[in-house]
């Protein structure tokens, strides 16, 4: 091989450029006691809360606590090759992770390295995990929707680009259904999605990726995965390793959504570090600074005002609660600081109500005013139609002599709740919700029988397609109701040729 | 490790009245003989902590240590009373690091493979005193075969790195990405 003179030199060049020798004076100290994922280091004198430091194998550790004459450090990585007496060096540096659209597509843990085994991730860009949340300038009213897919949501608690809303339920009610099927319908809907998984199963999230790679939602997705047996800190971590690659997007103008599933158990993992580091346990053994963990979180999910691009970071929390006990010390901490919540219950899901959404107790305080005309004025009686049916369902049940009125609403909802019955993975867009909706309130679904109900929704979408796209494409575009008179007449010759089984 | 905060807290309070008085050099000097008496094995803590001599400690010091000024003999007594006596030498070292802070000396040590002469010492510690912002430095040259070549001076919990041990840990780092480490 040939080497020419001026290669040579261009090299020289950039090593000149690049080339640094100067050895600088650090701080160092020295491990005193290490286990659990955690290390006292006497020393390091003047060493800020929140930075990393550098043990003698590679290891870094992120400063926790600092102390007259100790600080403590949690070892984000093996605490194994760890010893008594290694050296530990200051940074000066604080926690940063990859961010950028090279992550789409990829599995990576809360320090941004692949998981996946796809090569390493081509991105210069980092962010830091802690950053101030916008203020309150910085900020614009929520007035775009985050359409769901799910008719539930998006006609009973409709979420808006930048709301913080809560997903809290009990263990198996499909709460991580929910989330996935929101991100397969944000396909074609200008925004990126960061799922967050914390403290769950492998396979579970194996499970997951492999959902949202069969629908095509992996090509705008970034998974972050601390998994059960990560340690503490790299569960605790999580959650802001997300916000972070969400801000990038939300900061270049465009839109993120970015679901954490779940807080309760990075609480857990964050209360395991606080008790190893010797705070002060508070109610249930939490720290005392577990609000502040879970708001300084949420905080950063905002709609900015348009001098900053008007992008838009979505954040959907997951809390699990157990046994439907809302007022335990986490839920009520994270319902206190979301703009509403979506509380799933166990026993409608083993009604067959799936997803199992208490429309009674789930509300959306921003949200309306994101929600599009059309679906607005559809919409706008279903809850209390609910409401009405739950409380006569009860009186109901004790006897058989009921006025006609009683029976009409009782019918009304019964079928109402058969249509909020969606299958899994099937998001519906906007339109075809807003179609079967105004069909039910105008009263058109009352004399099919409820068995028919799904049915009648399945074969009422292949029928609009087919016969009707304008009536579809004109909600879809305009967002209003424009048009009612065709919408009736689609509605009537459904109904005249659908055939009731018997 | 565990007890260092309370003897800081002792030697605080010492070099504070030492200061007042204007005599921290004459209680430097002291201190260093006391430092000897204390460090293990002493026979003297091991005196003190006898159970059986318990009414005899307060004057069996004030006879030891007639000849030195009032203020450490005092220091002496408050430590022994409040069981400290184990304490004394982690006080003698932070009362001769608060005094060499005043004075702008720095004392550490510095690593190297083979002993330093005399007057490459007194070059590393002339050149480095800025570098580490003191006035003068006081170095003690340890013999350790790891650091491989160069050396490697350390100063209260501060290092500069100039070994070739280093060098090739560094040079390891820049190949080796950290997640593969």
């Amino acid at each position: 091989m040939e080497i020419r003179a001026e290669e040579i030199s261009a090299l020289i060049k950039k090593q000149i450029q690049y080339y640094q020798n100067d050895t600088e004076v650090e701080d160092i100290g020295t491990v005193i006691e290490t286990g659990d994922g955690i290390a006292q280091i006497y020393g390091l004198n003047n060493v800020l809360s929140g930075e990393l430091v550098e043990f003698e194998d590679g290891t870094m550790g992120l400063v926790q606590s600092l102390e007259e004459d100790r600080v403590g450090v949690v070892i984000l990585g093996s605490h194994l090759s760890i010893r008594e007496g290694d050296e530990v060096k200051r940074t000066g540096r604080i926690m940063e992770v990859p961010v950028g659209k090279a992550l789409l597509g990829r599995v990576v843990n809360p320090l941004g390295q692949p998981l996946d085994g796809k090569g390493t991730i081509k991105t210069r860009k980092m962010r830091p995990i802690e950053q101030e949340a916008p203020g309150v300038m910085a900020r614009k009213s929520i007035h775009e929707p985050l359409q769901t897919g799910l008719k539930a949501i998006d006609a009973l608690v409709p979420i808006g680009r930048g709301q913080r809303e809560l997903i809290i339920g009990d263990r198996q009610t499909g709460k991580t259904t929910v989330a996935v099927d929101t991100i397969l319908n944000q396909k074609d809907q200008n925004m990126y999605c960061i799922y967050v998984a914390i403290g769950q199963k492998d396979s579970t999230v194996r499970a997951t990726v492999e959902t949202f790679r069969r629908h095509g939602a992996l090509d705008y997705t970034i998974v972050v995965n601390a998994g059960a047996a990560s340690p503490a800190p790299l569960q605790y971590l999580a959650p802001y390793a997300g916000v972070a690659m969400g801000e990038e997007f939300m900061y270049n103008g465009e839109h993120a959504l970015v679901v954490y599933d779940d807080l309760s158990k990075q609480a857990a993992a964050y209360r395991e570090l606080s008790l190893l580091l010797k705070r002060p346990p508070g109610r249930e053994a939490f720290p005392g600074d577990v609000f502040y963990l879970h708001s300084r979180l949420l905080e950063r999910a905002a709609k900015l005002n348009d001098e900053l691009g008007g992008g838009s970071l979505t954040a959907l929390p997951f809390v699990e609660t157990q046994a439907g006990d809302i007022s335990a010390y986490i839920p009520t901490n994270v319902i206190s600081i979301t703009d509403g919540q979506i509380f799933l219950q166990s026993d409608l899901f083993f009604s067959g109500v799936r997803p199992a959404i208490n429309p009674g107790l789930s509300v959306s305080r921003v949200g309306g005013s994101a929600q599009a005309k059309a679906m607005k004025k559809v919409s706008g009686t279903l809850r209390i139609d609910l409401a009405s049916y739950r409380e006569l369902e009860s009186f109901a049940q004790f006897g058989s002599d009921l006025d006609k009125a009683t029976i009409k609403k009782l019918n009304r909802g019964k079928r109402t709740i058969e249509v909020l019955k969606q299958g899994l993975h099937k998001p519906i867009p906007m339109e075809k919700q807003v179609m079967i909706i105004y069909t039910l309130i105008k009263g058109h679904l009352d004399e099919i029988p409820i068995e028919d109900i799904t049915r009648f929704e399945a074969e009422f979408y292949d029928y609009l397609d087919a016969a009707y796209p304008e009536v579809l494409r004109d909600i879809r575009v305009t967002g209003e109701l424009n048009n009612e008179g065709d919408m009736q007449e689609a509605i009537r010759t459904f109904t005249t040729q659908f055939s009731v089984s018997y | 490790m565990k007890n260092r905060i309370k003897a800081r807290r002792y030697a605080e309070a010492l070099y504070d009245a030492a200061v007042e008085r204007g005599h921290e050099d004459l209680i430097e000097r002291e201190l260093m003989a006391i430092r000897q008496a204390f460090s293990e094995p002493s026979d003297i803590v091991q005196f003190l902590q006898d159970p059986k001599q318990w009414m005899h400690r307060a004057r069996i010091i004030k006879s030891t240590f007639m000849t030195f000024s009032s203020e450490v003999v005092k220091i002496l007594l408050i430590m022994v009373e409040h069981h400290a006596e184990v304490d004394v030498p982690h006080m003698v070292d932070h009362y001769l690091y608060l005094l060499n802070e005043q004075r702008g000396i720095g004392v550490g040590k510095v690593l190297t493979v083979k002993a330093l002469s005399p007057a490459e010492l007194t070059e590393i510690e002339t050149h480095f005193a800025e570098k580490f912002g003191y006035k003068e430095l006081t170095l003690a040259n340890v013999i350790d075969e790891d650091v491989l070549g160069g050396f490697k001076i350390v100063i209260n919990q501060r290092v500069y790195d100039a070994s070739v041990k280093k060098k090739l840990k560094t040079m390891r780092q820049n190949f080796v990405p950290l997640y593969k480490r």
